[in-house]
């Protein structure tokens, strides 16, 4: 069940670029990956042992960039840190990281799930350069605190994150859902079109927010059925919300649901 | 010394005469020179089955500057599609329509461009322009300026200010900003447009000033003549779009009353409102204006088909087109005093009527237009389709079965409104070159380029001849930059950087306390913080500067 293993031979010099490099690739140590500005054998770099079955391990982090990038099947298990677009435009497939991991976490995905133990840096699930949709489906759960603009321009897909989130979280969202358990920096939802964001306390949101009042949600309990992830952070049989409608600046029909636990 | 010698190739270079003669082309130390000027062990390059022809020369292409840094931003998901192939000298940036600096000097390199000019220079934006353009690797640049919207010219003519003074004020802005010529976007109607005007004809009044764009237009094309500019007064006039704006362009072919005159992508200026769309092909007319007025040079503004983005100053035709923009989105900005700026992308489309005809039109005024050293080839890139069409369009306008294959996929009633099967002529190879390169060259008074007479500059190119002619100019087999192989085989082998030229006209000195009055009354910054150094341009190593004689 192991699958392969990847193990780095040493410290890296620069920074190291995995995009592209996916679970069940046949002959992974001839796989051709960025290493500062030249391009190496990722046998090079690392060790790898164990047999394809579309489950791949990377035994310590460090400055690894874009693991799992475009991912759409197979599982990435990354025992340490990752750097930057963990997971960028994957459509299917789980990747677990059990530290930290950088900038543009998620960001454009579509499908799979993205489950991050540490923090994760700005831009988390948001749109890329170059693009008008952030991530558009898939669950992607952060155990630590987010980044400045977390779900910018959020297309679709649940997002939990278990600490706080920086300032301008939700800009522009379109749709989706973003879910966060600690502190909401400010300016949130500015922009907000549609979607919904899990809230411990308003403050925080943009000033296009206003008070709906207190709301009996049946809704949320076929949510908590249908998301394990929003279910760990709603807690069961709840249906009680303080409402916030928003951003009304723009005629925004997304709204904030204030859910105390 | 380094030294190169052509061998065995046709040399093509009409303005020296010579059309396919076989003979060596040998460059010395960065210049053509005589035949037996070349050492024994000079690098030979063997052309056998080549055409030898001097760099392509290219008129008006947007290549820098504000407008075009905007449309990076506002299409940034086609920077994301389109990527530079990686290469030894290639590889980073990447677009089609909105090119970064680099891929832009790639691209035209390899299709054998050695000179690109960008033809709307906002004054403000003169810094920013000249160092994205010495960003641009290959190429040899230039900027022309844009005047006629500037509040300080229009303020000039309103209060009656004598010839001598405009004309000193025009030296003091080529030379301020370093650019080579003189361009007007809709004479000031970029101007009127702020002040709510939504349209100006050529002799309705700015509201503000009370000026016409016939003085604006007269004023100017008197100020180039008199500063004794090589290139003439480079001209978007009026109404850009508009159905019906021949009879502007007549009229203002007319208004130059016989002074040079250069009408650029005429193609937008060359609609009729015949038919039941009430829109048709002006070019019959145009191209008649064209023959009869020696003074009248035009580059064409061909449209090809596909997404694009239209850039330009004149805010006024941008703001009437924002509703079609594709993808739905455009962006209109002021540009301090000196004009304006909108950005509208879209998309050409060979099965909507007015896009046919506009093709049509184009391809019309190619063709009408007898005198080849008059009408120069251009999309006006990118805002009739991207520069890399080049090559598509020189087939098109050489090779009539193709051509009217193309026509038979064009919109039924575009087809039904257009003349083009009825004209017979096709472009011959040394028309090719005379539209791409020599007279390209003569327009803007560059004498030592454009032609492959000893001394010129060693900007050489070697296409491989072949019966497809867009094969034959997409890639070429060699491309030579100051003598130094930069092409092979249509690819980068060299990564070599061009010159900026500029034209530095004397003025009177009481011109200078006079502006700095102007920037200390009416604009954010001091004269001596507008005004561009030599230290600024291309790292410190200046302009080419062109001699003008100034008439008495």
């Amino acid at each position: 069940m192991t699958g392969l293993v990847l193990t780095p031979r040493e410290e890296f010099e620069a920074r190291v670029d995995l995009g592209g490099m996916l679970p069940g690739m046949a002959d992974l140590a001839k796989h051709k990956i960025g290493y500062g500005g030249s391009t190496v054998e990722l046998g090079e770099l690392f060790d790898v042992s164990g047999s394809a079955n579309g489950r791949l391990t990377i035994e310590g982090g460090g400055r690894l960039d874009r693991v799992g990038a475009r991912l759409v099947e197979g599982e990435i298990v990354v025992k340490g840190d990752v750097g930057h677009s963990l997971g960028s435009r994957m459509t299917g497939g789980a990747i677990v990281v059990d530290g930290s991991a950088g900038d543009f976490t998620a960001a454009e995905i579509s499908g799979g799930k993205v489950a991050v133990a540490g923090s994760v840096g700005a831009h988390l699930g948001a749109a890329g350069d170059g693009s008008r949709r952030g991530m558009s489906g898939g669950v992607v759960v952060v155990a630590g605190s987010a980044g400045r603009r977390a779900c910018e321009r959020l297309r679709g897909g649940v997002v939990v994150v278990g600490g706080d989130v920086a300032e301008e979280a939700a800009t522009d969202l379109i749709a989706g859902s973003l879910a966060v358990a600690g502190k909401l920096g400010a300016n949130a939802g500015r922009g907000m079109k549609r979607g919904t964001l899990f809230l411990r306390s308003a403050d925080g949101l943009a000033s296009g927010f206003h008070d709906a009042g207190d709301h009996d949600l049946v809704m949320l309990r076929v949510l908590v059925r249908r998301s394990p992830e929003l279910a760990a952070f709603l807690g069961k049989d709840v249906t009680k919300a303080r409402r916030y409608a928003g951003d009304l600046n723009i005629a925004g029909k997304g709204e904030a649901l204030i859910v105390s636990r | 010394m380094s030294a190169v010698r052509i061998t065995n190739g046709k040399v093509l270079d009409p303005a020296n005469g010579e059309a396919a003669t076989l003979r060596d082309v040998v460059v010395v130390d960065g210049r053509v020179a005589a035949a037996d000027a070349a050492p024994a062990n000079a690098e030979t390059i063997d052309a056998k089955g080549g055409i030898v022809m001097a760099g392509a020369i290219d008129i008006h292409s947007h290549i820098a500057g504000g407008k075009s840094n905007i449309s990076r931003l506002l299409m940034s998901e086609e920077q994301r599609a389109i990527r530079e192939p990686k290469g030894e000298f290639c590889g980073c940036g990447g677009g089609l329509s909105t090119m970064t600096a680099h891929a832009t000097g790639c691209r035209y390199a390899e299709m054998g461009y050695t000179a690109v000019f960008e033809p709307a220079m906002v004054a403000s934006n003169a810094r920013h322009m000249h160092a994205e353009m010495a960003d641009i690797p290959f190429l040899d640049t230039g900027g022309y300026l844009v005047l006629g919207n500037d509040d300080k010219l229009l303020d000039f003519i309103a209060t009656g200010a004598s010839q001598q003074e405009v004309n000193d004020y025009v030296a003091w802005m080529l030379a301020a900003t370093k650019t080579m010529a003189i361009k007007i976007v809709n004479p000031g109607g970029i101007n009127a447009f702020k002040f709510n005007q939504r349209k100006l004809d050529l002799d309705e009044q700015n509201e503000r000033y009370g000026v016409t764009p016939r003085k604006v237009l007269q004023t100017l094309v008197k100020a180039v003549k008199e500063l004794g500019l090589a290139h003439p007064i480079h001209l978007h006039g009026c109404n850009l779009g508009v159905p019906g704006n021949e009879q502007t362009t007549l009229d203002t072919i007319a208004a130059a009353e016989g002074l040079p005159l250069h009408l650029t992508h005429v193609q937008f200026h060359s609609y009729g409102t015949e038919g039941d769309r009430k829109f048709s092909s002006g070019a019959a007319k145009i191209a008649e204006a064209v023959n009869k007025n020696p003074n009248i040079t035009v580059d064409v503004g061909q449209v090809m088909f596909g997404q694009t983005v239209t850039a330009s100053a004149d805010l006024m035709s941008q703001y009437r087109n924002r509703g079609i923009a594709t993808p739905k989105r455009w962006l209109g900005m002021d540009m301090e005093m000196d004009a304006a700026c909108g950005i509208v992308p879209f998309e050409y489309k060979d099965k909507n009527f007015v896009n046919a005809l506009q093709w049509a039109i184009g391809l019309e005024l190619f063709l009408l237009i007898e005198d080849p050293w008059r009408v120069f080839l251009t999309t006006d890139h990118p805002n009739g389709g991207p520069f890399t069409t080049y090559p598509h369009l020189i087939k098109l306008l050489m090779d009539r079965s193709f051509r009217e294959e193309q026509f038979a996929r064009l919109n039924k009633a575009a087809r039904k409104a257009s003349n083009l099967l009825e004209i017979k002529r096709e472009y011959t190879l040394e028309e090719i070159a005379i539209v791409t390169r020599a007279a390209p060259a003569k327009i803007l008074g560059l004498t030592d380029r454009g032609h492959l007479g000893a001394g010129a500059v060693g900007d050489v190119v070697v296409y491989r001849e072949d019966k497809d002619r867009e094969a034959m100019f997409q890639k070429a087999d060699y491309v030579l930059k100051d003598g130094r192989v930069i092409v092979k085989d249509g690819e980068i082998v060299d990564l070599v950087y061009g010159r900026t030229h500029q034209v530095a006209p004397d003025y009177d000195k009481s011109m200078d306390s006079k502006m700095d009055r102007w920037f200390d009354e009416a604009m954010g910054y001091k004269a001596k913080t507008f005004r561009l150094s030599d230290d600024e341009i291309r790292g410190g190593r200046g302009t080419v500067r062109h001699q003008t004689v100034r008439a008495s």
